[in-house]
């Protein structure tokens, strides 16, 4: 008895035709799986420029820096890294207004921490002249995102009127969310508020 | 065929008993295999569904501000070229947004029961096109077979259970006579069905290898650490679509004066 004949020995056509592809998801799919490489790139660049970091070995470190901005714009703390080493001169020529470009993208991308730093910069007039504007617009995103440090910076700010008109009802807006998790410094200025008013 | 135990067997008469065992076993290895390569395609399209819903949706916003930045450079410099590359990254945006709104996109998980795994394993060993003996009954499988994944993947089991219910009515499979020829019959089954456990190791092989595949291995190993990969690669995008945006609206203020 001999097996069948060649004819059959053809491997089908896989019957359930696979819609899985389909040309156009399958571009996002692609394109997520890059962009999730270039991160990843970019995440070992940058750890390897702390690495040199430590070492001292400052030009080597600015190279691994400069790489794992390119290869993830978004990388925050490498932006936050490279805003700094230009405001400092390390691995780099010292320059206030390359410094304030990258402490800045590093902020746009939305992260509180990067933008309360970058209000300080501004507020401390580290890029040059003083802006207030700016420190206060910065401090603002980052408050209204939850962070405390900013929170507790604007309600001083319009307690005091630094930077800003004086503006109670704002500071008090602040000081509450704080009290309001159990910071006893933002009580004891709601406290003197509430005194104010009453004289 | 009921084979006569009380007779010694002829040769032929043991190759087939033989054979049939052997078809029995690559019957049930063919059930399993089935049912991974259903499950698999099944668990994709529903990976591709939050996929979809989750990161795709802000590729095609970033690609929206892509084509409106675009436009807006058409629009001021009127070049040809600034023009050619509006409409690409026009229909760039809108390709995208199609796939991120699409069919795909509606796909809810899916969590197979043991008893829809087993209804499926039974129903794909009943119907599967492969163990046809003649064409037409091969056309018929092969629509049952449709159904079947089509139910699995949708996960129900009623309709599965209707199926098997209507196999059972059916009129029994017509048996050739003689022993030569039933023979050949089986023989050509196990080879059929070979061939089609070699053609789903290949097509599992290549889904695998395909970007989505590759999506879900990094999603797992991600999850297996405590993190979300999806939270991750939204994160990343929507910080893309802030700078976007921005450079949109400083654009467009230049425009405006």
């Amino acid at each position: 008895m001999s097996e069948p004949g060649p004819t059959d020995a053809l491997v089908p056509l896989p019957l359930q035709s696979p819609k899985l592809v389909r040309s156009g998801t399958a571009v996002l799919a692609k394109r997520g799986l890059s962009d999730l490489f270039l991160a990843e790139s970019a995440e070992e660049s940058f750890q390897r420029a702390m690495k040199f970091y430590d070492a001292r070995s400052y030009d080597e470190y600015f190279e691994c820096l400069k790489r794992a901005v390119y290869l993830n714009s978004n990388h925050i703390h490498a932006l936050v890294w490279l805003g700094f080493s230009y405001e400092s001169g390390i691995g780099v020529a010292l320059n206030l207004s390359q410094a304030e470009i990258w402490f800045r993208l590093a902020a746009e991308q939305g992260d509180d921490e990067a933008q309360v730093n970058l209000a300080w910069k501004y507020w401390g007039g580290e890029f040059g002249q003083r802006d207030y504007g700016q420190a206060v617009e910065w401090f603002h995103r980052a408050a209204e995102q939850g962070n405390l440090e900013a929170q507790y910076r604007l309600g001083e700010m319009y307690y005091k009127g630094e930077g800003v008109r004086q503006d109670l009802l704002e500071a008090k807006k602040w000081f509450h969310k704080l009290a309001d998790r159990g910071n006893s410094n933002a009580q004891v200025y709601l406290n003197r508020i509430l005194e104010d008013e009453k004289s | 065929m009921a084979l006569e135990i009380a007779r010694k067997l002829t040769p032929e008469e043991e190759e087939l008993a033989a054979k049939r065992e052997e078809l029995a076993r690559l019957e049930a290895e063919l059930a399993d295999r089935e049912l991974a390569l259903a499950s698999l395609k099944a668990e994709l399209a529903a990976f591709e569904g939050e996929y979809l819903r989750r990161v795709g949706v802000l590729y095609a916003e970033l690609d929206e501000w892509y084509a409106r930045i675009a436009e807006l450079d058409a629009e001021r410099d009127g070049t040809p070229e600034a023009r050619s590359k509006a409409a690409e990254a026009r229909s760039q945006a809108d390709d995208a947004h199609s796939a991120a709104h699409g069919e795909a996109a509606a796909v809810q998980p899916f969590v197979p029961s043991p008893e829809l795994r087993s209804l499926y394993r039974e129903a794909a060993k009943r119907v599967h096109p492969d163990t046809a003996t003649d064409e037409a009954d091969r056309a018929r499988r092969e629509r049952l077979m449709k159904e079947v994944n089509a139910a699995y993947a949708a996960g129900d089991e009623a309709a599965l259970r209707r199926i098997l219910a209507d196999l059972d009515t059916s009129p029994a499979e017509v048996q050739g006579s003689g022993v030569g020829a039933e023979l050949v019959r089986v023989l050509r089954q196990l080879k059929q069905l070979r061939n089609r456990i070699a053609a789903i190791d290949f097509e599992i092989a290549g889904i695998s290898e395909a970007d989505l595949a590759k999506l879900k291995a990094q999603a797992e190993l991600a999850a297996a650490q405590g993190r979300s990969l999806f939270a991750e690669m939204e994160t990343s995008v929507h910080g893309r679509l802030k700078a976007v945006q921005q450079q949109f609206e400083k654009m467009s203020k230049r425009v405006g004066k």
